[in-house]
């Protein structure tokens, strides 16, 4: 039951009926969120449903116990907590990866076997619901966050639709409160999630058309080689793409929350207009960069002061790793570990009068042109299905000159649909969170809503899966 | 908690949704979406193909018996109706024939292109169909070959739609809608102005490959290329080039020839003068062998096949199955290739068994020599009219 299906409309209008006008009472309404959204869960897939919730219930009682014992218990619990956690993701998710990277390992040092796979299947959501959950106890056993009494309530936030499958990473703090209080909708919360709800289809409408161009360059890239212009057409439409997929899936799902009467914290800031690559990983899927920093860069930060490097290169691999069990995420990883720690040794060695330069007006468009080339290289990184594969297209970015698909009018038209591709969903985002008291403005909100939608009911695709649900 | 704020939030929840889901219907749903066929810009292509077939006149089809021969580029350069009703007529058949093969088309496409056009001759009062011949060639029924062809559909995305706002039996959908219209418009305008090299199919761009790539073998594999007569090649292209005025993405129908791709007849001349040079070039008539991957036969396809010859023969009066001559001297050195072709005869014959359809069997006649082929499948003229006059000569009519 994707966000783009009219199965997903009927599912949500049908909710809505039955939680604002036939539930009774806070704890029906409850009661009626962990049943809509494991049911919403079920309609992807139904035998995950177990570790989802069980999973869930570890972590509250490990939390309440966390809350209630003394040093040195309390770290033990909380070890407990996160290594179960983790052991539930590595189980799923990197199994076969492990086994797979270990039979490599060992046909390098010349022995030639074939390790078995366990072929499992990993979860849907798995990866946003495991760190929501360790959050929650590590909050609780740093004092910041008093553990809550009523399962319900931390089951109805884990398992909340709108987040349930891909994010945002939301903070206990954050949300428990909400499902505590139950406020309705206002009017004014509800015209801002109309509004989120049609920009976001809009997003993805484009995402997917952006596809039609980024799929067949990197799938000409994982056979062999490709031409400078396809190449650079596919990296710039990807940057588009997952970018559309992405943002366009979150604004869903922070539009459905408000008319619900849930405010979940944005994701995405104008990414492509950030100015280095530190300002727009504050600005791009900003709930698991803040988790991350939050739960282990800052950890590891104090704990290995002496090495800063390693801790930043740790960190970004995890990151890399995080999306799922592939070297294309750990070289991504290392990419944006070794442009992260060149920014720390650059902005220790360049004189500060230079440095105070790139706070000029003038130079901002070049700093943003130059974080966008950084930021498309590690995209390819990331979308190839192969380290050879993102060799192949960075080689036919810099170096290609095998024939292109297209040529003459026809590439400079396609080029140019891209461009507009990747700038009009940046514009509807800076309007929607930078402006907002004109984006909601009637006279702006119904116009844009409308034409969204109309966008893409004509030209999307329904049930076009996200790119996201795959991590 | 139920108050005025929540129902006003549910009215226009409705109200919303009513508009997406009325939205297509104004404005019209995205042309791709539309289009009813699974293969999409192919199969657009072939109703664009089959609206620029003219009806025959009833002096070529009183009296006679149309035959009409489908296919991939194998048929398209190894049928000359000339040539075969010649001899049909030398035999004592009346006969008028057409050729309609085309570049890369998958093989059930090719036969429900066949099915659209006897239903055609149907429609159009002249009657059915007489003869239909369809194409057995290992290369169409390979699934690697079919996964490129649906893969170069993908490719071509943005073309992909300019060819289909192209598309006449689109116009009249189009052009109910104003929203449709100004998108078909947006697209003819976009792309109305783009060089056929740019913009026109696969076939054209395969084109591209040959006029930029060197030695320029991969889909002509003219074999006896030297880069003395490199212009000759130039001289092929440009002919072929011609074959699409600009703005066209589908090649016209040619009344000369009877068909949609007259390049290889129009060709003759030059093809005379690279055989004049080949004679000079010792070691260079070496056989070609077909590809592994075409012999990795794809099962659906087959029974995609059978359904669709099934179907055609509801249609016609008679279908008739043909596998045209093959340069058949390489195979034995050809390895899996070879060991292949047990397996492949035997689909032929289950094609021949379940759909009724009887098997003509040119794939090792004699009398073809290497130099009369491009490759392994693909006849020179010359032979391409020695191929239809044993084929009129086989065929019962």
């Amino acid at each position: 039951m994707l966000f783009n299906t009219p199965q997903f409309v009927a599912f949500f209008l049908a909710f809505f009926v039955v939680y604002t006008f036939l539930a009774r009472g806070p704890r029906a309404r409850l009661v009626l969120l962990a049943a809509g959204s494991i049911l919403f869960y079920a309609s992807f897939s139904y035998r995950f449903i177990p570790v989802l919730v069980g999973s869930g219930i570890c972590d509250f009682y490990l939390a309440q116990a966390i809350h209630r014992a003394e040093e040195p218990r309390r770290k033990r619990l909380l070890v407990v907590s996160v290594v179960m956690n983790l052991a539930v993701l590595a189980v799923f998710k990197y199994t076969d990866f492990a086994l797979a990277s270990a039979e490599d390992l060992l046909h390098l040092v010349g022995v030639r076997t074939q390790v078995p796979r366990v072929g499992l299947v990993f979860p849907l959501g798995i990866s946003f619901y495991t760190f929501q959950s360790i959050s929650y106890t590590v909050d609780v056993y740093r004092k910041v966050y008093a553990p809550r009494t009523k399962l319900l309530h931390f089951l109805a936030s884990l398992t909340f639709f709108p987040h349930l499958v891909a994010g945002p990473i939301v903070r206990a703090s954050s949300l428990i409160p909400q499902f505590e209080a139950l406020a309705p909708a206002t009017w004014a919360a509800a015209r801002r999630g109309f509004l989120l709800i049609a920009v976001g289809l809009a997003k993805k409408c484009a995402a997917d058309l952006l596809g039609g161009v980024a799929d067949p360059a990197f799938a000409r890239a994982g056979a062999g080689a490709v031409g400078a212009v396809d190449a650079w057409l596919g990296a710039v439409a990807f940057a588009g793409q997952v970018y559309g997929d992405f943002s366009g899936y979150t604004d869903i799902a922070l539009g459905t929350a408000l008319l619900l009467g849930f405010t979940l914290p944005p994701n995405f800031d104008v990414p492509y207009l950030a100015t280095s690559p530190v300002d727009l990983w504050q600005r791009w899927h900003m709930s698991l960069t803040t988790w991350i920093r939050d739960y282990l860069y800052t950890p590891l930060a104090l704990r290995y002061r002496a090495h800063p490097y390693r801790n930043l290169i740790i960190t970004w691999v995890l990151i890399g790793l995080w999306h799922g069990p592939s070297w294309t995420y750990v070289v991504f990883g290392i990419y944006y570990g070794l442009v992260f720690s060149s920014l720390h040794v650059l902005s220790d060695i360049l004189p500060v009068r230079l440095l105070a330069l790139t706070e000029r007006r003038a130079v901002q468009p070049l700093l943003v042109l130059g974080t966008f080339f950084l930021v498309l290289i590690g995209h390819v990184l990331f979308r190839s299905s192969s380290v050879l594969g993102a060799g192949r297209m960075l080689m036919g970015m810099f170096w290609g000159h095998a024939p292109a698909r297209l040529g003459g009018t026809a590439a400079w038209v396609t080029a140019g649909l891209v461009v507009l591709g990747v700038v009009l969903p940046q514009a509807l985002d800076y309007l929607v969170v930078r402006k907002p008291e004109l984006a909601e403005r009637p006279r702006v909100l119904w116009p844009l809503v409308l034409v969204s939608l109309i966008f893409a009911a004509t030209l999307g695709q329904s049930g076009q899966s996200f790119i996201y649900f795959a991590f | 908690m139920v108050g005025l704020g929540q129902a006003r939030i549910f009215c226009t929840m409705l109200l919303l949704t009513g508009c997406a889901a009325l939205a297509p219907r104004v404005f019209g749903q995205a042309i791709a979406q539309r289009d009813p066929e699974p293969c999409g810009a192919e199969a657009a292509r072939m109703r664009t193909l089959l609206d620029r077939w003219p009806a025959p006149a009833d002096a070529e089809v009183v009296g006679r018996a149309l035959v009409i021969a489908f296919g991939s580029s194998v048929t398209e350069a190894g049928f000359a109706p000339d040539a075969f009703d010649h001899e049909a007529n030398a035999r004592g058949h009346a006969t008028t024939s057409y050729d309609f093969g085309q570049l890369a088309l998958s093989a059930d496409l090719q036969v429900l292109f066949a099915a659209r056009a006897a239903r055609r001759v149907a429609e159009r009062g002249t009657g059915q169909a007489e003869v239909v011949l369809v194409e057995l060639t290992p290369r169409t029924f390979s699934r690697t070959f079919n996964e490129v062809l649906r893969e170069k559909a993908q490719d071509y995305y943005w073309p992909r739609r300019a060819l289909l706002s192209e598309s006449p039996e689109l116009w009249p959908t189009a052009r109910a809608h104003p929203g449709e219209a100004l998108r078909g418009a947006f697209y003819h305008h976009v792309f109305a102005d783009v060089p056929p090299r740019a913009v026109r199919t696969w076939l054209g761009l395969k084109l591209d490959e040959l006029t930029t790539t060197h030695p320029c073998l991969d889909l002509m594999n003219l074999n006896f290329l030297v880069p003395t007569i490199q212009g000759e090649l130039d001289a092929f292209c440009a002919e072929r080039a011609k074959v699409f005025p600009p703005g066209s993405h589908v090649p016209a129908y040619d009344p000369e020839t009877r068909g949609f791709i007259p390049g290889y007849r129009r060709l003759r001349p030059a093809y005379e003068r690279l055989l004049r040079a080949i004679d000079g070039a010792p070691g260079r008539e070496a056989a070609l062998a077909p590809e592994a991957w075409e012999m990795d036969f794809d099962p659906a396809a087959v029974s995609d096949v059978i359904t669709a010859v099934q179907h055609l023969g509801r249609l016609a009066r008679r279908v008739v199955l043909v596998r045209y001559p093959e340069n058949v001297s390489a195979l034995p050195t050809s390895g899996r290739v070879h060991e292949a072709q047990p397996e492949w005869s035997a689909i032929c014959q289950r094609i021949e068994r379940e759909t009724g359809a009887p098997l003509i069997d040119l794939s090792r006649a004699e009398g073809f020599a290497p130099r009369d082929f491009y490759d392994y499948y693909h006849l020179v003229p010359t032979a391409a009219e020695r191929a239809s006059a044993l084929l009129a000569a086989r065929l019962p009519l």
